[in-house]
């Protein structure tokens, strides 16, 4: 459409042109014709025989005619592209030599705009990729998904057995509705390694959706599903390249999934994962007769829309599907509704709204760095108010002036985009490394950060954006004013362009913005770096972390209560027979379980018992401590001491060689003690026993239903021992105080279990430990081992990702509010060049005048301080819930204030010193 | 292309047009009359081949047209020659000159010299 719109403007501008010159050449032709017949007059000849010897002469003149308006048109075309070429590019050569001849601007302006593309780009990025990722199969936009849907809440989950068959028997605008659910299991088989992996029981039917055959083998089809077929398995490309080394005679050859043996009957082709980043599909079989309506394991359904129907055809009888199921049993479905959205779509969970907003937000933040840039570039083109006001005197019209100096903050804005790109680039692969290396097999296959074309679209209009502020804006505002004042005052050597109170405001609002938002951000980047290097403070470098965990079934109703308590056994039995063989084990020296890794124990609120003890009439808590906690941490409830709660194995501290301070530590006896024995920490007895011996004193929830008391009287727990704090360092969101019960095998599912390793760089590690649990039972999975180092690390890396991030945006505006204040300040001062030139020609002391302009550049300076510390005292109440970064957050504020002064104060004192070194005849000449 | 002496070589047109707009701008009348005269009418230009040459010239960017006033008051086209022609115009005269002193030695010469 657009295209055909464009061809038509082309021709008719192309048919314009050659009209022109077809008018051009007979008038120049007219000309022509009428000298030679002149010239034969004046030789004698009558007019008639004049004319009549011209005519013959000239004979056929109709291909000359054509040649020459064809040449002309090419001439013209030719000269307008010349034209453009040109004076764009002398326009680009000055801008070039402005990037050279101002450094100062081209660093802090350049840098400002760097790091805000940057930081817009990744986030266009991201969002990009979240918001409307196309789903790559043929077709693949016709792929849709099905869910239940509460309109009120507008929570969306997946599909009940019963509903899904209805649903996939009664739609008709959707064929081939499908469903799968995933579970994890070992998978055993090939190269002998044991390793979890996720398994998808899918519809055979849902290989007809993605339209994808298999390599080699077969699809799942019908006749899989049916209960007691051979249990068969399709696996991915992958896992046939790399476990299998890429077998030929693969198929046929069984593979173990948990404690199930099947034949492999098919490989994909490389790069397909679907449904979501999948690559091992067992065939879905469903027994609907165990389960009642509405309930048993839920499933996920898509299909693709029928020939001939749209999206919204589909919806509307989905729709009336779901209220028929609704009016149908309205026991088990009230409220119940179905959505059906484009496939990918179901899988972005924030609404688009929210990825706009912070969108909008990002290009605010370009914005604001513009405007500080705009700052820098209006005082450089005042200083070439000379320049400009000749240009314009000499016939360069206002436009022209204005698309010079757009051209040269494009340049600007260009480069520093150049930058910014490659930032983001780094900045996205990093993020794509980081997802795929932590939760890589958790994102959808069709997941990819990265620049698409539309990014570098928007990071387009970034820049045109950024030159319009930084060099439309100032340009207009210093071409405004007359020409013929310009002139005069350029000859008087005064400064045209002022702005008065403008200045002034702009000078507060730059110091009270940045004194105002940038300590936090300075202190929460700096935190967060901090934290990252910290040290543990025990042997983490020697310890795995394993989740530990045990395939589950789907029981039917009838048997569901049974097998949830012989799970709960097995699980316990067989934890306790993997501990032993680990144990026994001569590459390990110690094992030990807990609830969660060190230092990521949840919070929770306790009450601390009176020293005194209870009273006859029940409980005393300390009086204190009913104020003493603290607000905001979302743990709803009445008030009391926040602490970490660690559920952990008898032997745990010495486990860890964490040194027991008071008391005793825990002994196989306590798993059953009725007195609730638990253990504190060394910030617990410092904070909440506020020093003293808390040995034998008791504590309880806050919330009862935190230790499952509900109805009975609130369980204590008594002290018995206190052990350093472990680990050392704990991330700043979280209590340092911590309180640890006692749990045994079988307490705490899935357990966290800590092995230590006598060679923790040996690369087999790993798989040495699932074939011990394998050994014990198939089912018995060891789905996360990592070193217990990168427990923390990888923990952190997305905050030190966001705190780089957040510490190069905060320098830069640092940087660029300093150079702000700077152009401020001095141009201001510069204004009154005149004025203190006077003054000191009539003779006063220049030390009451210098005292003058301090006094006026500290007032500016002080009502931004005073702002930006209200600011400041805002932010940080939103920002932060403790006091652990108000330290850094007083020193940060300390440093921003000091830096803004000082660069107020030094840009005032040049252009002051010049006043007064101006010869009093000079000073007043200039007006 | 030349009425009277048709063998001519190509390109002396050009380098006539060139000549004459090196002593400064001329419309395309102007032009023609000057080749006749100062060729004694031996060179007779058509106006089919002098507007091509024209047109072709200025797409080279050698000369430029511009509209002004003629001597008699009318509005007519010059030409004006480019720097781009002024170099055009010494390497073709310099050429020529070495062209046809050639030509000449060679068709003056007697039986038996070289």
């Amino acid at each position: 459409m657009s295209r055909m719109a464009g061809d038509s403007l082309w021709r008719r501008w192309r048919r314009a042109i050659r009209r022109d010159a077809r008018l051009e050449f007979e008038e120049e032709l007219r000309y022509h014709i009428e000298e030679r017949v002149r010239d034969h007059i004046a030789r004698g000849m009558d007019r008639e025989s004049a004319e009549r010897a011209v005519l013959e002469r000239l004979g056929d003149l109709d291909p000359v005619r054509e040649q020459c308006v064809g040449l002309m048109e090419a001439e013209w075309r030719q000269a307008e592209r010349r034209r453009w070429l040109g004076v764009s590019w002398l326009d680009v050569k000055l801008g070039l030599r402005m990037l050279v001849k101002h450094p100062g601007l081209t660093v802090v302006g350049g840098v400002g705009i760097a790091v805000a593309i940057a930081v817009g780009a990744s986030v266009f990025g991201i969002i990009y990729s979240m918001l409307d990722p196309a789903l790559p199969l043929e077709g693949g936009d016709r792929v849709v998904k099905i869910q239940e849907w509460d309109a009120a809440s507008g929570n969306t989950q997946a599909l009940a057995v019963h509903d899904f068959e209805d649903v996939r028997d009664a739609l008709r605008s959707v064929a081939e509705v499908s469903a799968y659910r995933r579970s994890i299991r070992n998978v055993i088989g090939g190269d002998g390694r044991v390793e979890p992996f996720r398994v998808t029981a899918m519809s055979a039917a849902g290989f007809r959706v993605a339209g994808v055959p298999a390599l080699m083998g077969r699809a799942l089809l019908a006749e899989d599903e049916v209960e007691g077929a051979p249990a068969v398995v399709v696996i991915g490309y992958d896992v046939w390249r790399n476990r299998f080394a890429s077998d030929p005679g693969i198929l046929g050859r069984s593979l173990r999934l948990g404690d199930a043996s099947h034949t492999i009957v098919g490989v994909m082709p490389s790069g397909f994962a679907f449904p979501e980043n999948d690559r091992f599909w067992t065939a879905l079989r469903l027994n609907p007769s165990v389960w009642a309506r509405g309930e048993g394991p839920r499933l996920e359904v898509f299909g693709r829309l029928a020939q001939g129907a749209t999206l919204e055809s589909a919806q509307a009888e989905l729709a009336a599907v779901g209220a028929g199921l609704a009016a149908a049993y309205p026991a088990t479905h009230e409220p119940f509704g179905l959505r059906l959205q484009p496939y990918t779509h179901a899988f972005n969970e924030p609404g688009a709204w929210v990825f706009h907003f912070v969108q909008l937000l990002i290009t605010m933040l370009l914005v604001v760095v513009c405007v500080n840039v705009a700052v820098l570039t209006y005082a450089r083109t005042v200083t070439r108010r000379g320049e400009i006001t000749v240009r314009n005197a000499l016939g360069a019209s206002r436009a022209r002036i204005t698309g010079q100096l757009f051209v040269e903050s494009f340049i600007l804005a260009g480069t520093a985009a150049l930058v910014g790109l490659g930032l983001a680039w780094v900045a996205l692969r990093r993020l794509d490394l980081l997802l795929q290396r932590t939760i890589g097999d958790q994102l959808p296959f069709w997941f990819d950060f990265h620049l698409s074309p539309s990014a570098l679209l928007y990071v387009g209009g970034l820049v045109i954006l950024a030159a319009v502020i930084t060099g439309v804006v100032p340009a207009l505002k210093a071409t405004g004013g007359q020409v013929s004042a310009g002139l005069q005052q350029l000859s008087g050597g005064g400064t045209g362009f002022g702005l008065g109170r403008t200045w002034t405001a702009l000078i507060v609002a730059q110091v009270a913005i940045a004194v105002g938002a940038l300590p936090v951000a300075v202190a929460t980047a700096w935190e967060n770096l901090l934290e990252g290097g910290a040290d543990p403070g025990f042997a983490a470098a020697d310890f795995m972390s394993i989740r530990l965990q045990l395939d589950r079934e789907d029981p039917g109703r009838d048997e569901a209560e049974t097998y949830e308590r012989d799970y709960i056994a097995r699980y316990a039995d067989l934890q306790t027979e993997l501990m032993r063989r680990m144990e026994a084990d001569p590459s390990i020296s110690a094992v030990t379980f807990a609830a969660r890794a060190p230092g990521w124990e949840p919070s929770d609120r306790i009450e601390l018992e009176a020293e005194s003890g209870p009273s006859d009439s029940g409980v005393r808590i300390d009086p204190d401590m009913t104020n003493a906690g603290m607000q905001g941490d979302g743990l709803s409830g009445p008030v009391g001491f926040r602490v970490g709660v660690g559920r952990v194995a008898p032997g745990y501290f010495a486990a860890f060689e964490v040194p027991l301070l008071s008391g005793r530590s825990f002994e196989a006896r306590d798993l059953d003690a009725a007195t609730g024995p638990i253990l504190v920490n060394q910030s617990f007895v410092e904070e909440i026993g506020r020093g003293a011996g808390v040995v034998g004193r008791r504590i309880r929830y806050a919330r009862p239903e935190a230790a499952g008391d509900e109805g009975d009287a609130p369980r204590w727990f008594e002290i018995v021992g206190v052990v350093s704090d472990f680990p050392a360092r704990v991330d700043p969101d979280q209590a340092r105080a911590r309180i640890y019960l006692p749990a045994g095998p079988g307490d705490i599912y899935p357990a966290d279990l800590s092995v230590r390793v006598r060679d923790p760089g040996s690369t087999g590690v790993a798989a040495q430990l699932r074939a011990l649990a394998a050994g014990v039972d198939p089912r018995l999975r060891l789905d996360d081992i990592r070193p217990l180092l990168d427990v923390n690390r990888e923990e952190r890396s997305f905050n030190r990702m966001f705190s780089l991030a957040l510490a190069a945006v905060t320098l830069s505006v640092l940087l660029l509010s300093a150079a702000g204040i700077h152009a401020l300040m001095s141009f201001t001062v510069a204004r009154r060049r005149r004025e203190i030139g006077i003054r000191a020609a009539l003779g006063a002391d220049p030390g009451d005048v210098l005292r003058g302009i301090f006094a006026r550049a500290a007032w500016q300076l002080a009502i931004g301080l005073f702002i930006g510390l209200f600011l400041a005292a805002a932010f940080f109440r939103v920002a932060s819930d403790g006091d652990a970064g108000l330290r850094q957050i007083a020193t940060s504020l300390l440093l921003v204030s000091a830096i803004m002064l000082v660069t107020g104060l030094l840009a005032a004192l040049g252009p002051a010193r010049e006043g007064l070194s101006v010869q009093p005849t000079e000073a007043l000449r200039e007006g | 292309m030349f009425s009277r002496d048709a063998g001519l070589l190509q390109g002396t047109v050009e380098l006539l047009v060139l000549k004459r707009l090196s002593w400064g701008p001329m419309h395309g009348y102007g032009i023609a009359s000057w080749i006749e005269t100062a060729t004694n009418d031996v060179l007779r230009v058509e106006e089919g081949s002098l507007y091509p040459a024209l047109y072709r010239m200025a797409k080279k960017g050698w000369i430029k047209g511009e509209w002004g006033v003629s001597d008699n008051n009318r509005r007519a086209k010059f030409y004006r020659l480019t720097r781009a022609g002024r170099k055009e115009f010494e390497e073709q005269a310099a050429g020529w000159e070495r062209l046809s002193g050639a030509v000449n030695r060679a068709v003056t010469a007697d039986e038996g010299a070289g």
